[in-house]
């Protein structure tokens, strides 16, 4: 527990001292939700559903995020850091959940700074009853893109042209992800209550539950 | 003698599953002889959904025992799951144009199968991405078994969303005796055949692995 949170502070002080990486997630996501204003601003009216505007918030966490989860071991890629923390097996767990939890944190700043930004932009009015359920969509949506991606962003550590292969890897494998959110956000968009019965939900925590098994198995053996 | 009886063998299957198919098994009322197209497109399907298990479980065991034969499996039934799926996507907008009016449409199976079919090209990415370094191979299983634990959540997103695409399987009395009886022989035949497609695969990746190897 100790290493997992020296290791999750390392981090964080590394997107704190510097602004620029945190800045750049941030412009990302603004130009995004730009674009797509400008692309559907004829349709957006007092009068449209939020349903068909609230998908279009989180299309840009789930581009802006794999700009997050690229960066993950690019500190420690240098001066084979890595290689130093690998060759004490007690160090691979805790290292990952501390990337794995900084990119979640992440991952959430900017589904929150992205809800705060569509508010703006498109006029949405939400109400009281809508933030539980989307919190939830976000918790579980930012958990899963965090799995997936600190993962994979593993496997190719220290490869040319990893910006290329990695959304070409991580997209297709969170495709039950990206429809699960959408859907789910357009579900509680049009009033209904997101409970742990629901089946986009189950469905996302299942897929959670899963991919951070298989994520935690595989970093243990892609290190050693 | 020994070479020739599985291409002898499926070269007599798929003589008897085309019988079966055009001669014997009715011609459906309101579709006609597109219909037909059916018997190859389920069975394909079962090929690739046979491939990806295959590949994945052959994965599972290859991080587990590093054993590069296990690997090569992988690689082989990934392969031939792909070609099947492939044929999937190719036969349903064929079959679909003629009874839809469009060649494709955003119906879940139809995206989720797209969906499989871009997980494995990744995994085949991946595989050149690495090259000959034999990280390479430890990294394809570790997607490949990632691959696999998507394929329930992406069916489970088909059965959520509730589409267009018939569900002519499992519902009684849908289908006549003969029809099924041609269903069940193409899938058997076409099983046989992606198991012949795979085994001739894994032994090239074998020999290529000794010659690798010596070299």
């Amino acid at each position: 527990m100790k290493l997992f949170f020296l290791f999750f502070r390392k981090d964080l002080l590394y997107y704190t001292r510097s602004w620029e990486p945190l800045l750049s997630l941030v412009f990302f996501v603004v130009l995004c939700e730009l674009i797509f204003y400008f692309s559907f601003g004829p349709l957006f009216s007092p009068r449209l559903q939020p349903s068909f505007v609230m998908p279009l918030v989180w299309v840009p966490v789930f581009f802006g995020g794999m700009l997050c989860v690229s960066r993950t071991f690019e500190a420690e890629n240098e001066g084979r850091v890595l290689d130093a923390f690998c060759l004490l097996p007690q160090t691979i767990v805790p290292f990952f959940l501390g990337k794995f939890f900084l990119n979640g944190l992440l991952i959430l700043f900017l589904e929150i700074f992205s809800l705060c930004l569509g508010v703006f932009l498109f006029n949405l009015e939400l109400s009281g009853e809508f933030f539980f359920p989307l919190l939830i969509l976000f918790l579980v949506g930012g958990f899963g893109f965090a799995c997936v991606g600190t993962a994979f962003s593993a496997m190719l550590v220290g490869k040319p042209k990893q910006e290329i292969i990695l959304p070409l890897l991580c997209y297709p494998m969170l495709a039950p992800l990206l429809l699960g959110v959408l859907h789910g956000m357009e579900f509680a968009a049009d009033g209904g209550f997101l409970g742990l019965d629901q089946a986009w939900i189950s469905l996302l925590v299942g897929f959670d539950g899963v991919t951070f098994l298989i994520s935690l198995f595989s970093f243990k053996l892609l290190m050693e | 003698m020994k070479t020739y009886f599985a291409p002898i063998l499926l070269f007599t299957l798929f003589a008897a599953n085309f019988y079966l198919i055009f001669v014997v098994a009715p011609e459906e009322l309101t579709q006609g002889l597109v219909q037909k197209i059916f018997y190859f497109h389920v069975s394909s399907a079962l090929a690739m959904y046979a491939g990806f298990l295959a590949a994945g479980f052959s994965a599972l065991i290859y991080l587990l025992t590093r054993r590069a034969m296990w690997d090569s499996l992988s690689k082989a039934t990934a392969e031939v799951g792909f070609v099947f799926c492939t044929m999937v996507l190719v036969s349903g907008p064929i079959w679909a144009k003629p009874i839809w009016g469009t060649w494709w449409t955003w119906d879940p199976r139809l995206t989720t199968t797209l969906f499989i079919w871009f997980l494995f090209l990744s995994i085949f990415l991946l595989r050149r991405f690495f090259g000959a370094d034999p990280r390479g191979r430890l990294v394809a299983s570790v997607l490949t078994l990632f691959a696999l634990a998507d394929l329930p959540f992406i069916f489970l997103a088909v059965k959520l969303w509730r589409g267009i695409h018939p569900s002519v399987l499992g519902q009684e009395g849908n289908m006549p005796g003969e029809m099924k009886l041609a269903l069940i022989f193409t899938n058997i035949t076409v099983l046989i055949f992606s198991g012949y497609l795979a085994k001739n695969r894994y032994r090239l990746l074998r020999l290529e692995h000794m010659l690798m190897e010596e070299v």
